[in-house]
Formats: C-alpha cells, structure tokens, sequence
C-alpha cells in the first residue's frame, strides 16, 4: 500500500494543508522543530487508525478536524476521509467501503504495533540502555507491538500472576483458600442436612418423653389420691365411727318414716280449712234465694223484643227511605224527557224509524269500513275520470300541434330540386374529381422528375467534352516522345563530343541523361493522367446512359396520365381549360351540403308522422279507459244500494253521506242506552221503596198495631229500647246466679277433698283417731333428732367427699384399718411419691434438651444461608479459574509464538544482519550466539551489546527493526514505515550508509524519513543527485507549511 | 356480568425454601430474603380479595424436604391464614416434596386435602351443600397415573386433575399422551413440574402455570399463576396474574457501533431504565457485552469494575432494588483476522496456532492445554463443571485479550 498524497483540513498546526503527491519510494521532510513532522506522523495514524490518542489535535481555530489521504493498494486508488473519529474509504468509482482504515489498508493490524515496529523514532531510540541487560531481548522484540517488552517478561508475568490466582500471598481471595472455604461449607451443609433429617426422630423422642412424664405424673395424682383417701380416712375417722352408731339407733324409729311430713300442721290446717268453707257454704245460699226475687220484679215485652232487629233496622232504613223515595220521582222525570228527546232522534233518521228498528240496526266496525272503501273508492273513480278527461285534452292539443307541423315541413321539401336530392350522382362526380387532381398531381411530379434529368444529362455532356478535350490536350504528349527521341540523340551524340572534349561531352551526356529522365518521369506522370481522364470519360458514359435508361419510363408514365386525364375530362364535361379543381370541389361540397338539408327535413316529417300515430293511440286508449272507469262506477253504485238493504240502512243515504247515517244512528243508539239504564234505575228505587214499606207493614202486624203510619217506626223504636234496657238487666241477674250457684258447687267438692286427705293423713300415721296421730307424731320427732344428728355427721363426710366412690374407699379404709395402720400407709405413699417427682425432674431436664434442638431446627435457615455461600463461593471458584484458564491460554500461545520464533529468528537476523555489513562496511558483522547478539569486527573480535556505542546500538536496532518489517511484509501487503530523527547519533559515513540503505529499502516499501538535522538532508540531497533516483522526494517544512519540495 | 360457579387458583413448583442465585447477599439477607415464601404468600392474600373457592397447587411446594423446617411451618401458617377465610386448599405433592417426612410434625390445616401417594383420589367439592366439581388427584404421581386416572363419567359436574409430572419426561410423544387425556373426559388438567407457563390444550384445557418466582438468570420470563373461573355453561376463563417480586433480565449490548466508552454507560443505564419501565417488581441484571468493536483494548478488569461500579451506583436510589449481577464480555476486537494472519509476525503465528486449536475437536484440545498445568488438579472440579459452550466462550475471551496484549493495546 503507497500514500499518494494527503489533505489536511484541520489538525494540529496543519489547517488546510495539502501534499499533492508523494513518491512510492523514499520521502525526506526535512524542517526545524516545531515546523510539524511529527504531527505529520501522529495525522498519518489518526487517519488509519482515528483513535481518542489524537485528540490532543484538533483544531483551536474551530475548523474540521481531520482531513484526507488518497492511498494506492493493489493498483487501484482509495481515498480515507476522516472527520471527528468518523472514517469513511471511497474507491475510485466513488463508492463507500464497508470498512475500517486498518483492517482494509494496515493489514488488520493494530496501531500499537504499528508504532512499535513501522514507525522508530529518537525517543525509543533513546531508552535503549547498554547497560540494560536485556537488551537483546528489546531488539528481539522489535516484532511486536509490546513496545520494548519482551514476551518472556510477559509469560513470567503471568505465571505470577496465575499464582497468585492459585495460592495467594497475604490475601484470602485465591482458589486454594476458596476451596478449603468450600469444603468447610459443605461439610457444614451436611452435617445441617443430618440434623434436619433426624428432626422426626428428635420429635418422636420429644413424644415418647412427654409419655413417659404423663405417666410419672399420673403416678404421682394416683398416689397423691390415695395418700389423701388415707389423710382423710385419718382425719375423719372419728366421724364416720360415729355415722355407724347413729345409722343402727335410726333403724328403731324406722315406723315413724310413713308419718307423713309436717303431719301436725297440716291436719290442723285441714281442720280449720273445713271449718271456713262451711261458713261460706251458708252465706252463698242467701244471696241466690235474693236474686232470684229481684228478676221476678223486671216485666220485660218479649214480643218487641223478638222483632228487636227488624225494628232497628226500619228505624235505622227510615231516612234512607225518605230520600230514595225523593229520587224515584226526578228519576221519572228524566226518563220522560230522554223518551222525547230519543224519539226526535229516530225521526231524524228516516220517517218510518222507530225505536225497533233502530236496535235492530248493528253498526259496527266492519260496516263502517265497508262504508268507508265505498266512499274511497267512489272518491278514486271520480278523481281518475276528471285525470283522464284532461289527459285526453292535453293530448288532443299536441296531436293538433303536430298536424300543423307536418304540413309546414312538407311544403318546405317541396322546394328542393333534383339535383340537391340526387346523392349518387354528387358522389360519383366528387370521386372523378379527386381521381382528376391525383393524375395532374402525378403528372406534374413527373414531368418535374423528368427534367431534372435532363439538366444532369446536360451537365454529363458538357463535362465529357470537357475530358475530351484534356485528353485530346494530352495526346500532345506526343511532343513530348519526340522530345524524348531528341534526348537520345543528344546522348548519343555526347560520345563523339567526348572524344573531342572530355568535359563538353560529360557535360552534355549527363544534360542528356538528365533531361532524359525528367523527361520519362514527366511522361509517366502524363500517361497516367491521361489513364486517368479516360477513365473519368468512361464514368460519365456510364452516367449518360443510366440517366436516359431513367427517362425512358417515366416519359411513357406521362403519356399514361395524359390519357386517364382527357377521359375523365370528357367524363365530367369539362374542357381542359375550364378545369379549375378546386372550384369544382366546392361547388360539390356545397351539393352535398344541400342534400344533408333535404335528407334532415324528410327524417324530422317521418318522426312527426310518428308522433302522431303514438298520439292518436294514445288518445284512444284514454277515452277506452275512461269508458271503463264509468261502468266500474255503476258497478260499485249497485252494490252499495245492495248492501243498504242487506244491513237495514236507510237508503236516502248515498255513499257520500252515509257518514252522516252512521252518526245520526250512533247518536240516537247513544240515547237510547241512557234511556235503558235510567228506567232500570227506577225499577230499582221502586222496588226498595216496596220492600221497605212491606217490611214496615210485617212489623206493624206483628205487633197488633192497626192504623199505624210509616212514621210510627221511631216510637217503636223508643219502645224497643226501654226493653233492651230490663233485658240486660235480666241477663245481669242471671249471670250472678249462675256463677254463686257453681261457686257453692265447687265449695262442695273442696269440703269433700279436705275429708279425704283427713283421712288419708290418719291412714298414713296408721292412726285410727287424733289422738293416736297425735301420739306417732311425737315419735316422728325423736325419729327426725336422730336423722337429724345422722344428717350432718353425713355432711361433714359429703363436704369432704364429692363423689361415692371416695367415701366409700374411705369407708372401707376405716372398716379395715385401725388409727395406726393409717398413720403408716400415708409414710410409705409420701417416700414414693418422692422417687416419682425424681424421675420427672430427669425426664424434664432431656426434654429441655431436646425442645431446644428442634427449636433451633424449626427456626433456623442456616442450611439456606449455607446453601447460598456455597453457591456464591461455587461462582467466585468459578470466576477465579476461568482467569487461571486464560492465563493458561494465553501463556500457551505466547510459547508457541516465540517457539516459533526462536526457529525462524534466523531469517530475522541473517536480513539484520546483511543490513548491519552494509551500514559498516563489512567493517563489522553481527551473529548471535546462544540467544545474544555480538558484534564481530574484521580481526575476528566479538563485542557483546554492553560494549557497543550508542551509535552502533541505534543501528543494529534499525537494522533489525527493517528486517522484521521485511519478514511482517513477506506475505501481505507493504506499509509505509515513519522514521523520525534517527541518525542523530550516526557519524557522517555511517548515515550515509543508512541513507543508502533506506533508499534501497524503499524500493519496496514506501519511507517517510523525518529530521531536522540539515547534515542529514544535503547527504541525502547528495545521493538523490548520484544515484538519480527518480522515485524519491524532498520536502521542507516550516511551521506547518510545505516551503520547497522536490 | 356472568355468572360464576366457580373460582380457583392454579399454581405450582412453589419452591418456597429455594435459594436466589444471585452472589450479592447483601441483598437476600434483608429485602430478598424467602422470596418465594413471600411470593406465596402474596397468592394467599390474592386468593382472600378475589375471594376464590380453593386453591390448587400442583407440586414442588420445597426444593426439598431437608432443606429447612422452618419453611414448612410458614408454609402451614399461610394455609391457616386461607383456613381462617374458608378457602380450601388441595395438594398433590411432588417427590421432592417427601411428606412422608415432614407430615408428623408440621400440623396442617382443616381446609387442606393433601392428595396421598398411594392411589388417585376422587374428592368433590361442594359449596352450599351442593356438589359442584369433582378434583382427581395422586401425590408423587408418575406417567401411569396420569394414563390411569379413571374416566369422568359424572358430565353435569366440573372435574379438575391435579398432578405434578412433565408430560416431556414420558417416553411418548405429547399428542399421544395428550389424546389419552382427553379420552378421560376431565376438563381442567391443573399439572406442575415445569418452570415456565404453557397452555399445552384448551380442549380439554391443560394448564401448567408454571413457577411462581424466578430464581435465577435461566429462569427470566414473567412468573405467576393463574385465576380460572367457571361460568354456568362450563366455559373456562383464564386470567394469569404475575406474581414474582424479582425479575431476573439480561441487557446485551452490541458494542459494534460504540464509538466511545461514556456512550457505553448512558447506554447500558438507558436499557436499565426501559426494563423499570417494563417491569414493577425488584430487577437482577446481567449485561452482556457483545460485537466486534473498535473500543476492544479499553476493556480490561479495572475498567469493567468501574463501570460496574458506576452502574450500581447511579441506581443504588431507585424505587426498587436494582442488582447488577455481571458485566460479562463476549467481545472481539474489530480486526479482520484473515488479513491479519497474512502478515508474518508474532501476532500472526499467534492467530495461526489459535487456528490449529480450532481446527479439529477444540474443546478436547483446549482442555489438554490445561490439563498440561501442574496446577490443574486444583481447577479440575470447576472445568469438569462447565459446559462446552462455556469452554469455548473462555477460550475465545482469553485468545482475543492475548491477541490484544500481542498488539500491545492491551496491558
């Protein structure tokens, strides 16, 4: 790849900047410092690889920073633009490349590397140290981008760093550490898994210990039981001694047990119970025998009393009576005045309608449709008969109107002559007409044609006389033989002339021969022209002819016309002299025009004509129609005069004004109901006032009234109510006796109850008398002392025992043991219980325990958090060997790199080398010998790289450095190599040398040498001179200016 | 508005003592901690509002039954929480789940019918003293149970299977087992085993809602469970409710376009933000660098922890928790490395023996390459536990960064 040339828009000190071309080969830029060769370096990397380094470039002017530089790779031209970091590669057809600078011009490589071995510059070249004792291995490096690291250092960095990785040194966070970490946890985890795993066994031992307590405690609760059935049979055991003596005296008094409770009162209260109801007894009767006497006193009427309800119900009716019979006469009155007004009604109707006729009459829903499609369809008939009628007129009128016209038309055709009419015959003349101008068109084209030839013939004439006449003019070339003729002799005479004069003769026969050969060329020429002439002569005959051979057609093509026309002439009637085509044209144009008329006025007669026979048509079937319409009326009239009689209805009505019936109808069937409903109103007032008074009447008879008046129902009333009065009274009375006389019933069967029980006490207390009861219930009461005593020494032992069962022990306790043999037991249960709560206390203790273990189980998320360290840890392990994996990789790379190397460093260092020979000389040659350079002088002295000068160590280093560059282009494509002020330790041969060196070197790859040593440059201005180098180039720079250049 | 017969939650591989794998305990110790317990939880009280009849749960309740008894017992006091509120609760326990174990000491509810081992069962369902559905069921089931569950013969009920088994496990293709299903006339198979949702029938519908939390970076879709309600006419209605509390995300960045390293901050927090927009829940992040970039020499370890670091600071003051996991690189300088090879240097031959690697069995060759270090033995464990695409992935990032070094870009 070769830089062409560059333009700097904005960069560094470079503001629109441009280089127009560069050489393939060598180019020097020569300036001070300052002037910007090695922004010129930095701008060539910022394009190729545009990275953040370069920043410290743009522009402060605010112009674009960046530019461009056009490249020459593979014989074809690309441009890289690269403005702010963004590149662009156009090819030379202007199209974009989809990719980067470096991977499509540097080889992929990266700019790092492209520095280190592509680019030497003093810097580097002055931290090369003699006394660095790794000095050869920094040279070596030459061939990476490691920048004066030699690889070796690297993989020994690495294994460091891998150990430390593995093994750690003073920190915790290294893969052994890790994995003893991770064992602990997982031992952990199981072990915590154990524990969860033996939780059932720990809560069955829990149940199994929480049994065995139960047990122990109901031990404890039996002993403590019996222990206490001793205590009390101890405590209480004089009182149940005593209980015994007192159940035996009870059995003595047992007798009295049936004298019954509170024997005593209650026979007294019996008694004196008797005694009172007795008294009672006595009283009752004396007050019935009183009431009795006052309702024999009340006289009561009992007929007025058996008719009580009716009475009331007269009375209550009177008013009412009163008034209904006020209505039934206005009702009488009303119904007259209906009567009247219904009977108008009717009247209205027809003359012969009554009231039968009327009800028999039914208008209904129906029959008032039916009246009323009568009267529509009537109305439709009448409303399409007035349609026609003035649709006939209307038509009648146009059919007029078209008559008119036709007539007019007709006596406008009439005007038109035969020949306007005749269209045949127009056309017929048009067609000769047009045939006639074809053939005078033609004729005249030909005649033209045919003229034109001739005035070529004409011209083909006069030229061949022309050529004739040359040649004839040739001919005299005759002379010219003659002439030629004459020369011989002259030559032949020039012999005898000789003889006499020598020169006279050699003059004359080389006059002669001369002149001879003038002449012949002369004649050659004319002959030739002459050939020529005829030959031109020929082509015009040939002309001449072709041209009459044309003629000869189209003269016989005229005649032909003249022929077609005269006919067509005499065919038209016309003279030759008459013939104006045009006009004739017009005038049948005008003939057709005029026939166009004709045939317009004949279509539009036709159309009326037709018209009119439409209309005619028209018009008949209106009035058919119209006939039609008229016997439909007839029709419908008959049937509504049949239908009137069918339904009764009158038949003065028509069809128009049934309306008027069917109102009149309704209407007086109106009144009629009025009339209907308010005669049975009546009916019914009248039959109420009937029942009331028959009622009355019945009353009245009853009671043996004779002349009585309606009005006389209120002193009855009066009468009435006095009874009611004493009847109540009497009821009263009634009542009181009734209920005194149950009383003394019931007082009877109390007094017989009270004997009863008398007697069942004394049955009871097995007495036959008082005084017996009397006697047994004083037993009772010792009997009732002993229970008594017997009673609270049993209640004692009741509050001290709740339930049978413990007495009972308590009981058998006292029955069997005597004071002593208690006092012992309750010794002995008291030591065993002791040894029970012992047992307990152990039990509770391993409880505890165990409760505590599977506390901590059921709580704890230990095995979680466990889980999740190991977990954690498993991804930092993780984490670290996948950086021990790549530093394995990458060692095992970089090994097999310098392996590599280390077998092909020959190649590398034979090239350095034969560039060292040629920089010395041959006064020195470089070898190495167990990985180390030594440089070897004529005499055979071997200088290892600590006794070289700074000089000779820059040049070995450049020489090593082209060398790499050769090996790294052996197989892709050449870079340009930057050199920047690197023969400042060189003595003048020795640069000289490189320079020489350089140039050869740029033979195949393009150099860029920047220096600011003007020695540096006049040297190799000087080689430039010698070795006329046409591909090498000079510049001079200041302060970002290009000066000179060459 | 329709008229529901029935409401129920299906949920499963409940996980409820699982482990978050994530390495920043921190997080997990406070706010994270028993996730899925919480997660559970959060159901329970789901179930409470939308006032369901019962819940089911179709398995993998533990990741194992010695993991932790404590669990358990959170376990049996969220079930006492639905007993309180009269929701009942079938189960149909998985191996992993071992009841036999735990079923002694950790008291269960009422309302709870656990499924035996033993047999398929048949429980009905009532609800005011009417049968509405019949629930089939067998914990610990294996494939024949599902082929052995008998056929519903009782149509005018609802009828739900409850099993925990992958229907993939089996040796038959899913359709076949699927059209045996459907032979047993069930219409709502309520199935576990598998961590993400699929609907693998709707006719009948067989459901597996799948997970009810994530609990790592393999397990990164929306988790939950699922509402089904059944209407009059039988017609099933499903609605999946989310119901992780942490969202497991990874943001791949393609660093092909990046022209410097501040566009990579911005841009990563720009994703970070688009996923707290997406999602409510807490977030655990990986970023996965990608793409061959021309900024390749700038990413080395203190870089990436700076980054890192950057990156956690900046939404340490979120509304939620925001854990970045990993910054991993899969990256590759942007060198066209066939050119490259055609130069004769040392990165060359580099490239060149990186070929030879490659060329035939790559990840045998890588191994014996370590294999040949003395200190192997102590690695072995962890290499014996990747994968080959984690092998080759290793191989690949070391070869470029030795590349990069070669070139000297990289230190």
């Amino acid at each position: 790849m070769k830089i062409k040339n560059l333009d700097i828009k904005g960069f560094g000190i470079f503001n629109d900047f441009s280089i127009k071309s560069f050489s393939p080969n060598l180019n020097f830029f020569y300036g001070p410092n300052e002037s910007g060769k090695s922004t010129l370096t930095n701008y060539f990397n910022y394009i190729f690889f545009g990275k953040e380094l370069y920043k410290k470039y743009i522009p402060l002017s605010g112009k674009d920073f960046g530019g461009k530089i056009s490249l020459e790779k593979d014989g074809k031209t690309y441009i890289i633009e690269r403005y702010e970091n963004i590149s662009l590669i156009i090819d030379e057809n202007a199209k974009v490349i989809d990719d980067i600078p470096n991977n499509f011009f540097m080889n992929g490589i990266s700019n790092s590397l492209y520095e280190n071995l592509f680019s030497l510059k003093l810097e580097e070249l002055e931290k090369l140290n003699l006394k660095d004792k790794d000095i050869n291995s920094i040279i070596f490096s030459a061939g990476t981008g490691l920048n004066n690291v030699f690889i070796n250092e690297l993989i020994e960095k690495i294994d460091s760093e891998k150990k430390l990785i593995l093994t750690g040194k003073g920190n915790n966070n290294h893969l052994s550490k890790k994995n003893d970490l991770l064992n602990l946890l997982e031992e952990k985890e199981k072990k915590l898994e154990e524990e969860i795993k033996k939780y059932p066994i720990l809560i069955e031992k829990k149940s199994e210990l929480i049994e065995n307590k139960k047990n122990l405690t109901e031990k404890i609760n039996k002993t403590n039981e019996e222990q206490s059935s001793y205590d009390s049979a101890l405590r209480f055991y004089d009182i149940f001694t005593d209980q015994k003596e007192l159940t035996e005296k009870i059995e003595k008094f047992k007798d009295t047990v049936y004298f019954p409770n509170n024997g005593e009162i209650r026979y007294s209260n019996l008694k004196n119970q008797k005694l009172d109801i007795e008294k009672t007894q006595n009283l009752i009767k004396t007050e019935i025998d009183s009431l009795y006497k006052q309702k024999d006193s009340l006289n009561i009427e009992e007929k007025i009393l058996k008719n009580r309800e009716k009475i009331e119900l007269l009375h209550d009716d009177y008013p009412k009576y009163l008034e209904t019979s006020k209505k039934l006469n206005d009702k009488k009155e009303k119904i007259r005045i209906i009567k009247k007004d219904l009977e108008e009604k009717i009247k209205y109707i027809g003359q012969d309608w009554n009231i039968e006729k009327l009800l028999k009459v039914k208008i209904t829903s129906d029959s008032i449709t039916k009246a009323q499609n009568f009267s529509f369809e009537m109305n439709n008939i009448d409303k399409e008969t007035i349609s026609l009628k003035n649709n006939i007129d209307t038509e009648q009128k146009k059919l007029n109107k078209i008559e008119t016209e036709i007539d007019l038309l007709k006596q406008e055709i009439s005007e038109y002559s035969g020949e306007k009419r005749n269209i045949e015959e127009i056309r017929y003349k048009r067609n000769k007409i047009f045939k006639l101008q074809s053939v005078l068109n033609n004729e005249s084209t030909l005649e033209k044609e045919r003229d034109s030839k001739h005035s070529k013939i004409q011209n083909l004439n006069i030229k061949e006389e022309n050529l004739r006449n040359r040649i004839e003019t040739l001919n005299e070339n005759f002379k010219n033989k003659k002439y030629f003729a004459l020369f011989t002799i002259a030559l032949i005479l020039s012999a005898p002339a000789f003889y006499f004069n020598i020169t006279l003769g050699v003059i004359i026969a080389l006059i002669s021969i001369f002149l001879i050969i003038l002449g012949k060329n002369n004649n050659k020429s004319i002959e030739s022209e002459k050939e020529k002439y005829t030959d031109d002569l020929n082509e015009v005959n040939d002309d001449l002819s072709k041209l009459y051979e044309q003629i000869k057609p189209i003269n016989e093509q005229l005649i032909n016309h003249e022929i077609e026309k005269n006919n067509l002439l005499k065919e038209l009637e016309y003279s030759e002299k008459e013939i104006d085509v045009e006009k004739i044209i017009n005038k049948m144009d005008d003939l057709q025009d005029e026939y166009s008329e004709f045939k317009k006025l004949e279509e539009k007669i036709n159309n009326l004509e037709k018209d009119k026979i439409n209309l005619k048509t028209l018009i008949n079937e209106m009035h058919e129609k119209s006939y039609n319409i008229e016997e439909d009326k007839k029709t419908l009239l008959k049937e509504w005069k049949r239908w009137i009689r069918i339904n009764n209805y009158e038949e003065n009505y028509n069809i128009h004004n049934f309306g008027n019936f069917i109102n009149n109808i309704e209407n007086a069937k109106k009144i009629y109901i009025d009339f209907e409903q308010k005669s049975n109103e009546l009916s019914a007032l009248k039959e109420e006032v009937l029942e009331y008074e028959s009622s009355l009447k019945e009353v009245f008879t009853s009671l043996e009234f004779m002349n009585y008046e309606y009005s006389d129902i209120k002193n009855i009333n009066k009468l009435l109510e006095q009874n009611k009065h004493k009847k109540i009274e009497y009821d009263k009375i009634s009542k009181q006796i009734v209920e005194k006389e149950e009383f003394y019933k019931k007082n009877l069967i109390i007094f017989d109850t009270i004997n009863n029980e008398i007697e069942h006490l004394l049955k009871s207390a097995s007495s036959k008398n008082e005084d017996e009861y009397y006697k047994m219930f004083e037993k009772k009461n010792i009997y009732n002392t002993i229970k008594l005593n017997l009673e609270k020494t049993n209640k004692i032992i009741s509050e001290n025992f709740f339930d049978e069962k413990s007495k009972n022990e308590l009981i058998s306790i006292v029955e069997k043991h005597s004071k002593t043999d208690i006092e012992k037991k309750i010794i002995e249960l008291e030591n065993l219980k002791t040894e029970y709560f012992e047992n307990i206390k152990t039990i509770e203790q391993k409880l505890h325990e165990i409760e505590e273990k599977c506390i901590n189980i059921a709580e704890s998320d230990e095995l979680i958090i466990t889980k999740q360290k190991i977990l954690t840890l498993k991804e930092e392990l993780k984490n670290l060997t996948e950086k021990w994996a790549k530093l394995s990789i990458i060692k095992y790379f970089f090994n097999k790199t310098t392996d590599f190397f280390e077998n092909n460093k020959k190649a590398v260092f034979e090239r350095a080398a034969d560039n060292v020979s040629y920089i010395t000389e041959n006064n020195y040659r470089l070898l190495f010998k167990n990985s180390e350079l030594i440089l070897e002088d004529f005499e055979k002295t071997q200088k290892t790289a600590n006794l070289w000068s700074d000089g000779t160590l820059d040049q070995v280093f450049l020489s090593t450095r082209l060398a790499f560059i050769d090996e790294h282009n052996r197989n892709s494509e050449t870079l340009p190599v930057f050199l920047d002020d690197i023969l400042v330790k060189s003595d003048f041969n020795r640069k000289r040398k490189v320079l020489e060196l350089l140039i050869e070197f740029s033979r195949n790859n393009q150099t860029f040498i920047f220096s600011n040593n003007k020695n540096t440059f006049e040297t190799f201005k000087e080689i430039l001179t010698k070795n006329s180098l046409k591909n090498s180039k000079y510049f001079i720079l200041e302060k970002g200016n290009i000066v000179d250049e060459k | 508005m329709k008229e529901n017969i029935l409401k129920f939650i299906h949920c499963s591989d409940l996980h409820i003592d699982s482990i978050i794998n994530i390495k920043n305990s921190n997080f997990l110790i406070n706010d994270l901690s028993n996730t899925n317990l919480k997660v559970f939880k959060k159901i329970a009280e789901t179930a409470v509002n939308e006032k369901v009849d019962f819940i089911l749960i179709s398995g993998d309740v533990f990741d194992n039954a010695y993991l932790s008894v404590k669990s358990k017992n959170e376990f049996s006091n969220i079930l006492n929480i639905l007993n309180e509120n009269s929701i009942k609760v079938y189960i149909s326990f998985s191996k992993n789940d071992n009841y036999s174990f735990w079923k002694n000491f950790i008291k269960i509810p009422p309302n709870v019918h656990i499924f035996s081992s033993e047999k398929i069962d048949k429980i009905e369902f009532l609800k005011d003293e009417n049968k509405i559905c019949n629930i089939y069921g067998k914990s610990e089931c294996s494939e024949n149970d599902i082929l052995d569950t008998p056929i519903n013969n009782e149509k005018q009920y609802f009828s739900i299977g409850l099993f925990h088994f992958n229907l993939e496990e089996s040796n038959k293709k899913n359709v076949e087992i699927i059209n045996r299903m459907k032979f047993k006339k069930i219409d709502y198979w309520a199935l576990g085993s598998k961590h993400s949702k699929e609907i693998l029938s709707l006719t009948p519908h067989i459901i597996y809602p799948g997970i009810i939390q994530g609990r790592n970076f393999f397990e990164n879709n929306t988790k939950g469970f699922y509402i089904v309600e059944i209407d009059k006419n039988y017609e099933i209605n499903l609605k999946f409710e989310k119901s992780q509390i942490l969202n497991f995300s990874e943001i791949v960045i393609d660093t092909t376009e990046l022209k410097s390293n501040q566009d990579l901050c911005s841009l990563i927090n720009e994703k970070i933000d688009a996923l707290k927009e997406k999602y409510t829940e807490h977030l655990a992040i990986n970023i996965l660098l990608t793409g061959k970039t021309n900024l390749y020499y700038l990413f080395e370890e203190k870089y990436i922890n700076k980054i890192t670091k950057e990156i956690r600071e900046y939404h340490n003051y979120s509304d939620r928790i925001i854990i970045i996991e990993n910054l991993t690189l899969n990256i590759k300088p942007n060198t066209d490395f066939e050119t490259r090879k055609k130069t004769n240097d040392f990165t060359s031959r580099y490239l060149k023996e990186m070929e030879k690697i490659l060329e035939e069995n790559p990840v045998e060759n890588i191994v014996k390459i370590l294999k040949f270090e003395d200190e192997y033995f102590r690695t072995k464990k962890v290499f014996d536990s990747l994968s080959e695409e984690e092998i080759m992935e290793l191989f690949f990032n070391s070869a470029y960064e030795g590349y990069s070094t070669l070139e000297g870009e990289k230190k």
